[in-house]
């Protein structure tokens, strides 16, 4: 793990001094993954790679985000090239409706738990956890 | 999926809560015991109410057979035997508790009327979508319960329910929350990853590698990394590398698939719909495409209650016509409402109610509102179950939106995409049917759905370069037991939304040794 995680450091060292990541990875012999536009829930065989992209801060005008990340089965050297906003047509009410719809549960949900939570502070509750 | 269904259909608190309505019709015990205590072996308190071992297990053990009847083979009987799962249960027990403490002290009640309702509602006890009293009275027998015992228990899950169905429907989306939402949720990123693993192949296993990024196909090579560039090999020294490295020269393992597609997007089929059926959508829609008119108002309340003696009901009405003719005759609403309102909401405001929309306030009032113009903007006194109002109409908000031709197109997409929907569903429901009579082929089911066998491969466990084989779940499912090892097709794979394959083995090439002779040089 350590080997890869220098490896993996270098070729990160070489995209930050300008290098192609295309030609590293010819260089390098290691599997080259890219998408043009994956989104937080799209089909990937890779899903965990795909979350941590999420996770990455979004490239600034001096160019792509370039970061490494560990895996569960080694490492992942990024470039994350852009960041695109979804939008909402006007026109699509379904799609609104639905968002609309579910932030209102989320809302909610959260709500009543904080009700749950204000009623527990208000509360004695005593639980037997050895009758349990 | 059997979870992921469930997730879908029970997101969040709300759900668990508003469930608890839903499920009393097939979990006929254990819902009283909450409401009663036998004040032995309590296992927790709460605010001096007790919560027994035995309401506890009840309770738990009917929560454990409705998930199980919920989750089929993916119920985990180990899970649910685990002390965290039931301290959870028990945590939900005492909120539910807590929730039928302030229910009561807020003095909550369901009248008759409406838990008739309700339990007219309840399909278990419909026939032909109508309520049918023998059927209710039988289900319940046969659960050795009483409609007396039910109602009380069917009462008490509403009462609990009021005040999260009140948290949930008080709960407000905003258009710019909406947006925010959108631009996170759908946000889309371009990037490219190298893939370092954490334990890089051995050497000899480089070959394979390399060819699986090359997408190489069978025929292999054989590496001179034993000597120089320039050296000339003699076909013993080439043998004698072979020998040292066999684990090198192996063929990776691959297979060939066939598979059916259905893909609601490309079923095609012309969708025919009468223009009635639109304009009918459009009426039941209406809400979604017009906003109603609205109305600014104000009003002066004099409150007297619907039940007082007639002389309070009359002395109140003789104010406020009063209050009435001076604002017709020209004195300032707002003043009058700020001096003589018994609103405390809106008396200090001037009687300002702010935009009125249809539904929002009782029927008289908004009755009386609806009857003002502009022209005779204040009202007669208005009786609510409040006392008597006076209203002043100050502005009208004509009503916005889309007429029918505006709102057809929209309509008409929506209409094409439920009838591809429906049309995919059936066809993969039938498909399924078709394959679970015989599973080894594909045959039948192309044939009576009239879709084409399509081919893929061969392709290894990295898949193939696009197409069906480059997707992760096909893959998944190419090399799962099912169609690998017991050679039956697999279940419906999901490619995307109402898109699925399934997939049947048709060649499988296990990993084997390369002969010498089928290798060529690499340098």
């Amino acid at each position: 793990m350590e080997v890869a995680s220098q490896a993996a450091d270098e070729l990160l060292a070489s995209l930050v001094a300008g290098a192609d990541i295309a030609t590293l990875a010819v260089d390098s012999g290691w599997v080259l993954v890219q998408a043009e536009a994956a989104t937080r829930t799209g089909a990937q065989a890779n899903t965990q790679l795909r979350d941590q992209v999420f996770l990455l801060q979004g490239p600034d005008e001096e160019g792509p985000a370039r970061a490494v990340i560990k895996l569960d089965d080694g490492y992942a050297v990024i470039q994350l090239d852009s960041v695109t906003p979804g939008e909402l047509a006007e026109e699509d009410a379904l799609r609104k409706q639905m968002y609309s719809r579910r932030i209102s549960n989320a809302s909610a949900s959260t709500e009543t738990l904080g009700f749950l939570e204000m009623l527990r502070k208000q509360s004695t509750i005593q639980v037997y956890e050895d009758r349990f | 999926m059997v979870l992921q269904t469930i997730r879908d259909r029970l997101t969040g608190i709300i759900a668990i809560f508003i469930f608890a309505i839903l499920i009393i019709p097939f979990a006929f015990v254990g819902v009283s015991s909450y409401f009663t205590s036998d004040a032995v072996n309590a296992i927790a308190v709460v605010n001096d109410q007790e919560i027994t071992l035995n309401q506890f297990n009840a309770g738990f053990q009917n929560y454990r057979r409705r998930m199980q009847a919920q989750l089929g083979a993916a119920f985990d009987a180990e899970l649910f035997d685990q002390a965290i799962v039931r301290r959870q249960f028990l945590d939900q027990m005492i909120n539910e508790e807590l929730l039928v403490q302030v229910s009561a002290e807020a003095g909550l009640a369901v009248d008759d009327q409406r838990l008739a309702l309700a339990i007219r509602d309840i399909e278990s006890f419909q026939v032909d979508g109508e309520f049918n009293a023998d059927v209710y009275q039988a289900r319940l027998a046969a659960q050795g319960r009483n409609p007396a015992q039910f109602e009380i228990d069917m009462r008490a899950s509403m009462v609990l329910n009021q005040l999260p169905g009140s948290i949930a429907s008080s709960a407000i989306t905003t258009n710019w929350e909406v947006n925010d939402y959108v631009r996170l949720a759908d946000q889309t990123r371009a990037y490219k990853a190298l893939l370092v693993p954490a334990f890089p192949p051995e050497p000899e296993a480089e070959a394979e590698a390399e060819e699986e990024a090359e997408v190489a196909d069978a025929e292999t090579e054989v590496v001179e990394e034993a000597v120089a560039e320039e050296e000339i090999l003699d076909e013993g020294a080439i043998l004698a590398w072979y020998e040292d490295h066999l684990g090198e020269y192996l063929s990776r393992e691959m297979v060939s698939i066939e598979y059916l597609e259905l893909d609601a997007a490309t079923m095609g089929g012309a969708v025919e719909v009468e223009e009635d059926v639109l304009l009918a959508s459009f009426e039941e829609q209406e809400s979604r495409f017009i906003t109603p008119e609205s109305r600014l108002a104000s009003h002066i309340l004099i409150e007297v209650d619907s039940a007082a003696p007639e002389v309070d009901i009359v002395t109140a009405r003789e104010q406020a016509e009063e209050l009435s003719e001076r604002a017709r005759a020209g004195e300032d609403f707002a003043t009058l409402a700020t001096e003589y309102s018994q609103d405390i909401g809106s008396a200090s405001g001037g009687g300002d109610l702010g935009w009125v929309e249809p539904g929002f306030m009782v029927q008289a009032f908004e009755d009386g509102l609806y009857e003002l113009s502009l022209e005779r903007p204040v009202s007669e006194p208005v009786q609510t179950g409040f006392g008597w109002h006076v209203i002043q109409l100050r502005e009208i908000r004509p009503a916005e939106g889309m007429t029918f031709t505006e709102a057809r197109d929209i309509l008409l997409a929506e209409y094409k995409t439920e009838a591809d929907e429906r049309r995919f569903l059936e066809q993969a429901d039938r498909m399924v049917d078709i394959i679970y009579e015989d599973p080894t082929t594909l045959d039948a089911a192309a044939e009576e759905l009239g879709l084409e066998i399509l081919a893929a491969g061969p392709f290894g466990r990295q898949g193939g370069g696009s197409g069906v084989s480059a997707n992760a779940n096909v893959i998944a499912a190419a090399f799962s037991d099912l169609v690998l090892a017991q050679g039956v097709i697999s279940d419906p794979v999901d490619l995307g939304l109402n898109h699925i394959v399934v997939i049947r083995l048709q060649e499988h090439l296990p990993e084997a040794q390369l002969p010498l002779e089928g290798c060529v040089t690499r340098s």
